[in-house]
């Protein structure tokens, strides 16, 4: 059943990619999938382009799979390592994971979350205290890491 | 009755609330002097060395300024005096009456009439009944149409500012002017300079299976294209440097990517900047043609079609169709036991006798599941 339903969901996202993302499968058994991220227009990271790791569990879809990205990215929600503080990655009742999301939706989510931080729930304090107080400096520092990591 | 001086009668006609007493020898004047429609009670006396002015509490703050003033112009007499006052109040103190626009009216109703008058490639033009905006529609070259709006910006000193337009250039590329016509002559140049990038990119649109963006508009100067289910491409104009080579970057896994990128190294010296860019663009990559969109099977399109359970997003589960659907109006959303059994456990649903009770997925409200045998 978990295969049928994550060949189906990747099936779906190459015949109807959603914008700016693109998936694809890194292994026979579908359980690594990779994606990548154009940098939303209008944000920082718009020159570039964001490789995500996708771990589908053995329980999935009634566990979320685990997504991280793999370039560095100056953002307050994504820390040294890629991993990424977003409630739909998250079982309830702590976080907002649903098997009717899928990971179309997480990959949206996920751009979004780049488009609009959100500084009052950081994994990088520091990044967020700098988004609320200089703006100005963290566009620029974001777009550096971009330049930098992400073309 | 004495005879007045030319003084007297110029303040009886201008400042006719302020009246005239005689003390010790000395003239006073006292009554109130009407400023931007406020009342002020003001005494003046004047003496041979120049006029002493009393104000009142609330233009007190305005004394020194008033003195520097009085010295400064060498101010004589009761008229001139307060004449200097009541500038310096219309200066000082915001007006609480409301603007007076009409000067800049009759101006936008002026430009408006003239540039209706004289403008044949306007598709439409109309201005707004508080005359805030004015909305213009014109066709370009290739009768493509262009809607602008423009603001009329009354407290500036450009009347005329562009507000909203549909084209690939920063906002302070857009002249802003207090003549209609020369706003509008700028946004025109910039459509004529644009006809190149507007026809690449229409070539994309009709050539290409464009992904990205959804909604294709003139701003837009970019284009995500389908080149395979793994692997697209975004190309990225520079709209005013139409010969130079466009960015292009590849979305798909590297090892597609890699030897896209390297066809682009050998080829690049052979970009012909005289030539069709669409066609360019195709060598660059080393394609012969823009692949076109496969055709799909419906099932392909959507996820999940209705009755199909929303957790495994399939109809038949070791042969049982989903059994369980929401009782709510507008949801309706179906399940399979087994699928949404897991769920509930995993969230700690309660269980209730042989039935599992959480909630739906889509609605939130409350669906109750038989505990499988």
């Amino acid at each position: 059943m978990q295969r049928k339903r994550i060949s189906r969901e990747i099936l779906k996202m190459q015949k109807n990619p959603p914008p700016g993302i693109c998936i694809f499968a890194k292994d026979d058994k579908l359980s690594l999938l990779e994606s990548k991220i154009k940098g939303p227009e209008g944000s920082p990271y718009e020159a570039g382009i964001f490789t995500l790791e996708i771990q589908i569990p053995e329980r999935y879809p009634f566990a979320p799979p685990s997504i991280k990205f793999t370039n560095k990215v100056y953002h307050p929600n994504v820390d040294e390592n890629g991993r990424i503080c977003l409630d739909l990655l998250k079982m309830p009742p702590s976080g907002g994971w649903k098997p009717t999301i899928g990971i179309e939706g997480l990959l949206i989510a996920v751009r979004m979350l780049l488009e609009s931080p959100n500084p009052d729930d950081p994994l990088m304090s520091d990044i967020a205290c700098e988004y609320k107080q200089n703006i100005k400096e963290f566009i620029r520092k974001a777009k550096e890491w971009t330049e930098k990591h992400a073309t | 009755m004495d005879n007045m001086d030319n003084e007297e009668i110029t303040m009886l006609l201008k400042y006719p609330m302020m009246r005239k007493t005689v003390e010790n020898g000395v003239d006073k004047y006292q009554g109130v002097i009407d400023v931007n429609e406020t009342m002020y009670k003001v005494c003046v006396a004047e003496s041979d060395k120049g006029c002493t002015l009393k104000l009142p509490s609330e233009l007190v703050h305005l004394q020194d300024d008033f003195i520097t003033l009085q010295s400064t112009l060498h101010l004589k007499g009761v008229v001139s005096c307060l004449d200097a006052l009541k500038n310096l109040i219309e200066d000082k103190i915001p007006s609480s009456a409301p603007a007076n626009h009409c000067d800049i009216y009759i101006q936008v109703l002026f430009e408006y009439s003239e540039f209706t008058k004289f403008y044949v490639s306007l598709k439409s033009c109309y201005l707004h009944h508080d005359l805030s905006k004015i909305s213009v529609k014109l066709l370009d070259e290739q009768n493509r149409e262009h809607s602008v709006v423009i603001k009329v910006n009354y407290n500036g000193k450009e009347i005329f500012e562009i507000l909203e337009y549909d084209l690939p250039v920063e906002k302070d590329k857009l002249k802003s002017s207090s003549s209609l016509r020369v706003v509008y002559d700028n946004f025109a140049g910039l459509v004529s300079e644009l006809q190149t990038y507007f026809q690449l990119m229409e070539e994309f649109d009709r050539s290409c299976f464009v992904i990205d963006p959804v909604d294709q508009k003139y701003r837009h100067n970019y284009r995500r294209i389908w080149l395979d289910d793994n692997l697209s491409m975004i190309v990225t104009i520079n709209p005013f440097r139409m010969c130079q080579i466009p960015e292009i970057k590849f979305l798909g896994p590297d090892s597609l990517t890699e030897s896209y990128y390297s066809n682009i190294n050998n080829t690049i010296l052979e970009w012909d900047a005289n030539g069709n860019i669409f066609i360019e663009i195709m060598k660059l990559i080393g394609l012969d043609d823009y692949p076109q969109k496969p055709e799909t099977a419906i099932e392909e399109d959507i996820l999940v079609n209705t009755g199909d359970c929303c957790i495994c997003f399939s109809s038949r589960l070791n042969d049982k169709l989903p059994e369980v659907v929401c009782k709510h109006a507008f949801c309706g959303n179906s399940y399979h036991v087994e699928c949404l059994y897991e769920w509930l456990v995993s969230v700690n649903a309660r269980k209730v006798f042989s039935n599992i009770v959480g909630q739906c997925l889509n609605c939130e409200k409350n669906i109750s599941c038989p505990i499988p045998s």
